[in-house]
């Protein structure tokens, strides 16, 4: 025996299904998807940034190594007595000092990969399959009066419902990262001149060793400082082994101080770079805090 | 740089790069020893200062580093949570299908 009538049970089943889609047809007027778009570009700026802040403290950290090297060379060669064990435990403190600015730097790169799977890139696939799925499921739906654009108005809803939850929590996340990235960048531009002269001091050192070997001992080829002139021509030195004559190890020692003044110069202009770095990926995280 | 490490690191550079002609101008053994003394002292007054900087600068290392990670594991935090919004929308799917079934049996 019927309890209802055909058409008052067909109202009272379709009752919740118009509340659902109501509800999901909400979040289909919302502007979805530009935060974690945002997201995802702050996130792969970020891991690059990481990357490179990481190298260049593990950089930093092999030209403190070499100038332990350059100094037991400069204790044997100019001095001709023992390296200073003293400089090599002061050295090794500065290598420690280093490791843990690149611990630092990994961590920053950790969050990047964090930040980007919130943007994204794992759950993109939980999402786009959970819509896709609900879409599927939905196709029978067609058959309800009033029904036949619903499956795909369900699919996008369910998709920017969760973009909605991500994309709030993206922005809740985001200052805090943004904050965070600010504070290792300020960090970095109080320490850059600190981190030249490291690279400094090894290039000082490796110079003044260099035009030395140069111009008191016989243990330099010269030839390639006579190459721009020969090499067009096919044409090599043939200077004397031993004493070749001093206008050619001065030429050298020359060429030694122009090249390290370019790569003083040079390191110098990858720093600010970085700091740059720094700071645009500071702000870009920023921006995506800000975003509507 | 601040402008104590700044002089020390102008006065080591300074010997540094004038290192081989400074020996030259050295006339005994004793002048050799004096030169070698000042420089090694040089050396360790600007290494001294430099790592100072560094340990100035640790406990804002460690914070950074503290910051960072509290980060990261509130973002692995979020981005489970967002998972589970993805499985509250399958229990959804779940019960639409459900709702299906029963619509088709009611014709």
């Amino acid at each position: 025996m019927r309890t209802s009538g055909p058409i008052t049970s067909r109202v009272y089943r379709r009752q919740p299904y118009g509340r659902v889609f109501a509800a999901l047809l909400l979040f289909v007027t919302f502007p979805a998807c530009k935060t974690s778009t945002e997201g995802v570009a702050a996130a792969t700026q970020l891991t690059r940034t990481s990357q490179r802040l990481s190298a260049y403290y593990g950089d930093l950290s092999s030209q403190v190594q070499d100038t332990v090297a350059l100094k037991q060379i400069q204790a044997d060669v100019m001095f001709g007595s023992p390296f200073d064990s003293s400089i090599q435990n002061e050295l090794d403190e500065t290598r420690r000092e280093l490791a843990q600015r690149q611990a630092l730097a990994v961590a920053m790169g950790n969050v990047a990969t964090a930040y980007a799977a919130l943007a994204g890139t794992n759950s993109a696939a939980d999402i786009g399959s959970a819509a896709s799925g609900l879409a599927k499921q939905c196709e029978d739906i067609h058959k309800l009066p009033g029904g036949p654009a619903i499956p795909d108005v369900v699919g996008k809803a369910a998709q920017l419902l969760l973009d909605q939850i991500r994309e709030r929590k993206l922005r809740q996340s985001s200052e805090t990262i943004s904050n965070a990235v600010k504070a290792v960048g300020a960090l970095f531009d109080a320490e850059k001149p600190v981190y030249e002269s490291i690279n400094s001091d090894r290039i000082k050192l490796a110079s003044e060793i260099a035009r030395h070997l140069v111009k008191k001992e016989d243990v330099v080829d010269l030839n390639p400082a006579l190459a721009p002139a020969l090499k067009p021509f096919d044409l090599t030195a043939n200077l004397p082994v031993h004493q070749p004559p001093d206008k050619y190890r001065s030429l050298a020692a020359e060429e030694i101080t122009a090249r390290s003044n370019q790569q003083i110069s040079d390191y110098a202009a990858a720093s600010d770079a970085l700091s740059a770095s720094l700071k645009a990926v500071s702000e870009q995280i920023a921006k995506v805090a800000k975003s509507r | 740089m601040n402008e104590a490490l700044d002089a020390l690191q102008q006065n080591y550079f300074y010997l540094t790069d004038n290192l081989d002609d400074l020996l030259d101008c050295c006339q005994t053994d004793a002048q050799k020893q004096q030169l070698k003394a000042d420089y090694q002292q040089a050396t360790a007054n600007f290494y001294q200062a430099r790592n100072k900087i560094f340990q100035a600068n640790d406990a804002g290392i460690s914070q950074a580093v503290t910051q960072l990670k509290a980060a990261q594991t509130s973002l692995e935090k979020m981005t489970q949570e967002l998972a589970s919004a993805a499985s509250v929308i399958n229990a959804i799917t779940t019960a639409v299908r459900i709702g299906t079934e029963l619509a088709a049996m009611a014709k």
